[in-house]
């Protein structure tokens, strides 16, 4: 098998403690950041024709940045180019 | 979600069902990474009626007093689609037992232990199932010896060991 670029695996190690730090986030955050997932889904589940819609919560809080789990990538800057693995 | 939860206390108080706790998806959120789903799946020990029948009725009869509707096969509860799933099997029964007492916000409530929802996805065995199955075992904390224990006491070794392996 391959060896991985080690700047991937980073990425990729950096991924996964971020997940594991979201599962150990409050419950309240989580439903905040389920709510979120289920606003972005929705009109794409409603296109497919399933009748979904997301929870109307009264007095929710704000999500931290660190539950808005898509947004909060590791990637590198644009135009930074990851170097090759080997030689 | 906090008001969602008040309402099943009110009905947990008045003995419509003896017990309640939060599972399947949103159960399994309380242990792991946030993924996509729309119901609030509440599984309830409900009270035996004279004649031994377990029905759901008396709880969708007092949600209907309270101007909650049904949704297909949920009842929207301040703004949550509810599905109610009765204690159908020994091992949801014992789940229910042994669920954690825990708050949301201010708000008392229970959710199953790690342990038996990954049990009863296990024995659910759908593909969603299993695909949940393994993030859940890596991202969730849970004591894997009283897993196995639960795994055996219901008979799911050989799923365990397919999903496992």
């Amino acid at each position: 098998m391959d060896d991985l670029n080690p700047e991937f695996a980073r990425l990729l190690a950096a991924k996964e403690a971020r997940r594991q730090r979201l599962a150990r986030a409050p419950f309240p955050e989580k439903i905040a950041a389920l709510i979120g997932l289920q606003m972005m889904a929705s009109p794409i589940q409603r296109r497919r024709g399933r009748g979904v819609v997301p929870w109307r919560i009264q007095g929710l809080r704000p999500v931290r940045a660190e539950a808005t789990l898509m947004l909060n990538e590791e990637a590198p800057p644009y135009g930074v180019k990851l170097k090759p693995s080997g030689n | 979600m906090e008001a969602t939860l008040r309402v099943l206390n009110e009905l947990e108080r008045e003995g419509l069902f003896t017990r309640y706790a939060i599972g399947g998806g949103v159960g399994a959120i309380f242990y792991m990474e946030p993924f996509l789903t729309y119901d609030l799946d509440i599984f309830v020990v409900l009270p035996a009626t004279s004649g031994g029948l377990l029905t759901l009725g008396p709880v969708y009869g007092a949600l209907r007093q309270r101007g909650y509707t049904e949704q297909d096969e949920c009842v929207n509860i301040e703004g949550v689609p509810v599905q109610f799933l009765p204690a159908y099997n020994p091992l949801v029964e014992a789940a229910l037992a042994e669920a954690v007492e825990t708050f949301y916000e201010t708000t008392p409530t229970r959710v199953l232990r790690a342990e038996h929802l990954a049990a009863i996805m296990l024995q659910t065995g759908r593909d969603k199932d299993r695909q949940r199955f393994a993030t859940f075992l890596a991202e969730a904390e849970l004591d894997r010896g009283q897993l196995e224990k639960i795994v055996q006491r219901h008979q799911l070794e050989t799923r365990w060991k397919q999903w496992t392996t």
